[in-house]
């Protein structure tokens, strides 16, 4: 009997470690609430100056307002007035979910991971349409290690709102880290859709096209990488390494090291040294025995490069 | 005694009547000298009688004076005797004015103008003087002519100053010696007045008979007369009857010849008849018998003196026969009116009011100026000094007297009807009979006010308002023109019984207005004007009531009636609902009324004040509505309502979505009422409702409240405001909360309590206490942290390379059913690892002979591996499926590499070595194909789990390795970056 017992106990506490914190109950959120239709933006976006304005009486100010100066707050990673607009949200628009989506974020950012994560759960119980708090929920529980709850929550989230870019370039990017290239390449693609210029995605996609054995693939993609970033050398680099291991393409490989190696001369990275890429000029001309130069003349080879 | 009495009266009389007969017949003295004594006296009536006497005594000194002279001059001549004999009449006559003066001595005019001389004479001396003359001419004189008068006047003034025996003797002896004197009559009916006054009746009748031979005498009816009593006191009362028939019968006859004669008798005898005759006969043959004797004009007197009598002996019956035979027999007569007054009396006595009362009906009707009674007999009784039969004069007597009565007797005995009914009639009858006076004095107003009462009193409340009203109009009195009127009031407020015609409404302003006008600030003005607006309250016509009550109630002093207008003002108000007036004014009066008014009208401003707001939450401005319940209870802490109005306060921000102020309120809701009903219903939805919008400490702090009154759920709610602090990081307070939770009986919360707490200390870095904390959860076996405590330990073991020790306690654990399947799977895990761990130390370098049984070694171990990893994936637990895959998948690389790479202790044959080699190849090939597939299973499962944490790039170079493909970096993917909402669109 006692032995019985103490299973059925270790099962119930097993289920209850994986909620933490109860409730004292719901509340019944009526259906005439605000509706509001959202969609995420990158904070990047957001207003600078507006959360710079300390000293607000928040009460006084409306819903858009304080959105718009959530945004700014989180832009400008102003974490403890983020904490004053949410709670100020959470009164004057009680059943809207962004009061409690502004202090997730804070926590998050206080590394109050439990906070942060019951706090994106309260939204969620407001208002579960969007596909923004889903993926603030996929963040914290990332943040959380538990990879698998978050990959499940931001492909809901993208599924919810397929314009939440950062979600595909995080999912592009799990998915090359996994070696699943034909599912990252998608969610690059998607991202670079929206932003043809994100360079994680210009690089992810690129990548992930070679590893594919999409060589012109990822050439094309370098080559919209470099013209965007000119100075982000590991693209030229990558070009260089794809001309010269898949596509055999010696010369167009020895010309973009050597390009390479003047960028490098100008102005050194820490990615990639100036020795290694000798090196690869050096073993490339001594396969070619012919001077370098000459096949970097070829103007249909540099029009690749390019 | 009755008998007796008549005796005394009648014996007194007859005295009187003789000298005044006497006098005038034998004495005539002309009275001459008046005019000095008038201008002294003056002319009012008792001092003409004064001043007639004294001009008679100053003429009759000298008289005396006179006379003397004359008889010293005339001594023993002729004329001496006449003389004398005028002399002693002279001191008869001085004797009598002495006596006039005697009987008039107290009186203050003679005291005053009478000549002191006079007044000292003594009537005894002068009569004793004319007794001695009267002697003198007895003895000197005695063949005197006139002789039989000097005996007669010389008894009778011996009889005069109580000389009766030797009285007698001189009337004796004048009858001796002169019985053909004129005087015979007189003296025998002297001789007999002094018998019957003696009482020797018998004795007396031979004189008062013996003057029956003198039928001429003057004295002849009066000797009948004293007659019939001296049979009547000598129990011959038929005689006696007979007797005064006989005097009746000589007046009639005498009045026939004669006419009216000055000395009659027949009143008397009449009136004396009344009573022989009940004694003799029955009251029903009265009228019959006396209308044989008396006139039309005298029957009535007798027959009342007969009732009378009968009354007077209790003989009722008899009383009420004769007056009424009478009143049959003789309808107009003159006494008729006396007759039905006797009649009222009479039944008055014999208590029989109904009778009374009808009886006065009666004389009423006579009374009337149309009945034939008072047209007949009126116009003279009213002329009559004492008016005696004056209906009028009757009635009124009668009926105010017994009304009074009545009214009295009534109010001693209300269950007696009859009383009050004839006490009414009797006001009635009196009021009627007095109206037409009604303007000459109050008499009337009076018994109408006192009618008023009496109506009042017996609950004839409209009548009594009337008769009331009527006084008031009547009057001029003050106080009757303050009291009528409010009586009338009130008699008809009572006689309405509040239920209210337009008629009596009307009467009511009527009466009120005449109050108000004599009387504006009268005792009782307060209340005439608050019933004037309590009618109209009472039928609803509530604004012209109001009008009425609120000039009332700011009246002061504030006494009843203006507290009640206060009342039913604020009812008015109250019916209208309107609560903002309502509550002003029961404020504003509460300010000055005393403690237990007050109590009560701020109650009535509570309660209005609290409707004024539900009013207002009614119209639909329910945030306004909040605002105001909140500031009542504020206000008005004390109030039975301040708890309902922070209740509805709180209610209806919930309502209007004003979450936060409503959970504060709800909050506190608890701290203001914390015994309410309601205390915990708030509790529990204000904590639901900061936990709802995101403020967990508050949510903590009211469910720390909770649990304290909520004794059921106490631990719940402990348990949940923990988690919050926990959640806000106020790890003191959620320690202190955990704390007490270590211990709870709900497996869950202790549980929770001690991870939490363990959760606090390695946050805090508190060792000792996590240590402890640990142990308490291992001796309880708190999963996962048991599970994953025991992996721990095993792989410990394992990391120290104790792998017997290890094996050993992961089979204790496989052993332990209680540990969870992927405790279990960890421990066969390790197992399995160890397994491995001795399969791939299993070295393959071998002399040829001993080749086979190298390999036998080898591939058994990497069998017991396999076994093992399979047992692990038998749990079914997905990251040990994956890790067991993955492992076994690099055990058969390991298998597939070792056997081709098998190095001799002594070389082999080139030709033996790379047949060898080849067979070895084809062994091991398949070997091969399960090492990549073992691993690409590992990698789908990786892949349905989302072992996103760097397992599946792992995963992924092990297969690139097997297939001779380069492996990638394993790159750290970050969270994604924060993004924020944009609205895009608002709407409701």
């Amino acid at each position: 009997m006692i032995k019985f017992s103490l299973i059925i106990t270790a099962i119930l506490l097993s289920a209850c470690s994986s909620a933490p914190t109860k409730s004292a109950g719901a509340v019944a959120i009526p259906e005439k609430a605000l509706k509001i239709s959202v969609v995420s933006m990158d904070a990047t976006q957001a207003s600078q100056s507006l959360c710079a304005n300390n000293g607000q009486d928040l009460s006084k100010k409306n819903f858009k307002y304080l959105i718009e100066l959530g945004n700014s707050c989180v832009r400008m990673q102003e974490f403890a007035r983020l904490e004053e607009v949410g709670a100020a949200l959470n009164k004057a628009e009680p059943y809207q979910p962004w009061g409690s989506y502004y202090l997730s974020l804070a926590a998050e950012a206080r590394n109050e991971i439990p906070t942060a994560k019951w706090m994106i759960e309260l939204a969620i119980k407001k208002n579960s349409s969007y596909g923004i708090l889903y993926f603030q929920k996929g963040r914290v529980m990332w943040l959380d290690k538990q990879y698998a709850e978050a990959i499940n929550l931001v492909k809901k989230a993208i599924e919810m709102d397929p314009g939440l870019v950062e979600g595909h370039l995080f999912l592009g990017q799990v998915y090359f880290r996994d070696q699943e290239f034909d599912l990252a390449s998608e969610h690059f693609y998607v991202v670079l859709k929206a932003k043809p210029y994100q360079i994680e995605a210009l690089s992810g996609l690129a990548e992930s096209r070679r590893y594919r054995g999409d060589y012109r693939g990822a050439m094309e993609v370098l080559n919209r990488a470099i013209s965007n970033y000119p100075d982000a050398i590991e693209f030229q680099w990558r070009q260089a390494q794809i001309y010269e291991t898949n596509l055999d393409d010696k010369i167009n490989a020895l010309n973009t090291y050597i390009k390479l190696k003047r960028k490098l001369l100008r102005s050194p990275s820490k990615i990639i040294s100036l020795a290694d890429v000798e090196n690869k000029i050096q073993e490339i001309e001594k396969q070619q025995r012919k001077p370098a130069v000459s096949s970097a003349k070829s103007p249909g080879k540099e029009g690749v490069g390019q | 005694m009755g008998r007796m009495l008549i005796i005394k009266i009648v014996s007194f009389m007859i005295p009187a009547l003789v000298i005044g007969l006497s006098v005038p017949v034998y004495s005539a003295e002309k009275r001459d000298d008046r005019n000095n004594l008038d201008k002294v006296l003056g002319k009012n009536s008792k001092t003409k009688e004064l001043k007639g006497e004294l001009l008679i005594t100053a003429s009759e000194e000298k008289a005396i004076k006179q006379l003397q002279k004359l008889l010293n001059k005339h001594k023993g001549t002729s004329l001496e005797v006449s003389l004398w004999f005028r002399l002693a009449e002279l001191y008869l006559r001085r004797s009598k004015t002495a006596r006039f003066f005697e009987m008039n001595r107290d009186s203050d005019s003679i005291v005053k103008f009478a000549p002191q001389k006079v007044t000292k004479l003594s009537s005894k001396k002068y009569i004793t003087q004319g007794i001695e003359i009267y002697e003198k001419i007895q003895s000197r004189f005695p063949h005197f002519r006139d002789m039989d008068l000097v005996l007669f006047n010389n008894a009778f003034a011996r009889q005069q100053i109580g000389q009766l025996e030797l009285a007698k003797n001189v009337y004796k002896k004048l009858l001796k010696l002169y019985p053909e004197s004129q005087l015979v009559p007189d003296t025998n009916l002297a001789l007999g007045e002094m018998l019957y006054d003696e009482h020797q009746y018998v004795q007396s009748l031979e004189y008062f008979n013996a003057i029956r031979k003198y039928p001429q005498s003057i004295v002849y009816p009066y000797g009948l007369y004293k007659a019939a009593w001296a049979y009547y006191n000598s129990q011959n009362t038929a005689k006696g009857l007979k007797n005064l028939e006989e005097v009746v019968a000589f007046s009639n006859q005498r009045e026939k010849t004669e006419g009216s004669h000055k000395l009659d008798l027949k009143r008397e005898a009449l009136s004396d008849m009344a009573l022989f005759f009940s004694e003799l006969y029955p009251s029903t043959k009265a009228v019959a018998y006396f209308s044989e004797h008396a006139n039309r004009d005298e029957i009535g007197v007798v027959l009342l003196k007969l009732a009378g009598l009968y009354g007077h002996h209790s003989k009722f019956p008899d009383l009420e026969i004769v007056l009424n035979n009478f009143i049959d027999k003789y309808p107009v007569a003159r006494e008729r009116s006396k007759a039905h007054y006797e009649l009222i009396n009479t039944y008055e006595t014999l208590k029989a009011r109904g009778q009374a009362v009808a009886e006065m009906r009666r004389l009423e009707s006579i009374c009337q100026p149309s009945s034939n009674w008072f047209e007949a007999h009126m116009a003279t009784i009213v002329q009559e000094k004492e008016n005696n039969y004056d209906c009028q004069k009757l009635l009124a007597n009668a009926s105010s007297t017994l009304a009074k009565k009545w009214h009295t007797a009534w109010l001693k005995n209300k269950n007696d009807q009859n009383t009050g009914d004839a006490a009414e009639v009797a006001y009635e009858i009196y009021l009627a009979l007095i109206k037409k006076d009604a303007q000459k004095d109050d008499k009337y107003v009076r018994a109408l006010y006192s009618q008023g009462d009496l109506l009042f009193q017996r609950k004839k409340y409209r009548t009594a308002s009337e008769k009331y009203y009527e006084v008031a109009t009547l009057s001029k009195d003050k106080k009757v023109l303050h009291d009528a009127p409010y009586a009338a009031i009130v008699s008809l407020e009572k006689a309405v019984d509040n239920k209210w015609s337009d008629e009596d409404e009307k009467q009511f302003q009527v009466l009120s207005q005449l109050y108000l006008k004599h009387n504006p600030k009268g005792a009782y003005a307060t209340e005439v004007r608050f019933e004037s607006g309590f009618i109209a309250y009472e039928k609803g016509r509530f604004d012209e009531a109001g009008k009425s009550f609120i000039v009332l109630a700011q009246m002061t002093p504030a006494d009843g009636k203006v507290l009640k207008a206060q009342d039913l003002y604020l009812d008015i108000l109250n019916t209208k609902k309107d609560y903002t007036q309502l509550k002003h004014f029961a404020f504003e009066w509460s300010k000055k009324a005393p403690a237990d008014r007050k109590e009560k009208l701020l109650k009535i401003y509570q309660q209005s004040y609290f409707s004024e707001i539900q009013r207002t939450e009614e119209q639909g401005k329910l945030s306004d509505a909040a605002a105001a319940y909140k500031k009542f209870t504020e206000e008005n802490q004390n109030s039975a309502l301040a708890d309902k109005s922070l209740w509805n306060a709180l209610q209806l921000e919930y309502k209007i979505n004003d979450l936060s102020n409503a959970a504060e309120s709800g909050h506190q809701f608890f701290k203001m009422y914390p015994r309410s009903p309601k205390a915990k219903e708030a509790l529990i939805k204000s904590a639901q409702t900061f936990e709802f919008i995101g403020q967990i400490k508050r949510a903590a702090d009211v469910l720390d409240d909770l649990a304290n009154i909520d004794n059921e759920n106490a631990e719940k709610w402990a348990n949940i405001a923990s988690d919050f602090r926990f959640l806000n990081q106020d790890f003191k307070k959620a320690r202190a909360g955990y704390s007490k939770l270590t211990s709870s009986k709900d497996a869950m919360i202790s549980a929770n309590a001690v991870l939490k707490l363990m959760s606090i200390e390695r946050q805090t870095n508190n060792q000792k206490a996590l240590q402890k904390l640990e142990s308490l959860a291992m001796a309880r076996r708190y999963e996962s942290f048991y599970g994953q405590k025991t992996v721990d330990w095993l792989n410990a073991l394992y990391d120290k390379k104790s792998y017997k020790s290890a094996f050993d306690a992961a089979r204790e654990v496989l052993n332990d059913k209680r540990h969870t399947a992927k405790t279990r799977a960890a421990a066969r895990y390790i197992q399995a690892k160890i397994l491995d761990s001795e399969f791939k130390e299993a070295g393959l370098k071998t002399s040829p002979e001993r080749l086979t049984l190298v390999l036998k070694i080898k591939t058994e171990k990497l069998e017991k591996a396999q076994l093992a990893f399979k047992d692990v994936i038998k749990y079914g637990e997905p990251e040990y499926i994956v890790y067991a895959l993955r492992d076994l998948s690099l055990s058969y690389d390991h298998y597939v590499k070792a056997v081709r790479n098998i190095t001799f202790t002594k070389p082999l044959p080139k030709a033996e070595m790379d047949a060898l080699s080849e067979e070895f190849e084809k062994v091991t090939l398949p070997m091969e194909d399960k090492a990549v597939e073992t691993i690409t299973q590992a990698i789908d499962n990786a892949k349905k789990l989302q072992m996103r944490d760097g397992t599946l790039a792992q995963l992924q170079n092990i297969l690139n390795s097997l297939n001779l493909k380069p492996t990638l970096n394993e790159t750290e993917v970050r969270a994604p970056a924060r993004v924020v909402p944009l609205l895009i669109g608002v709407g409701s």
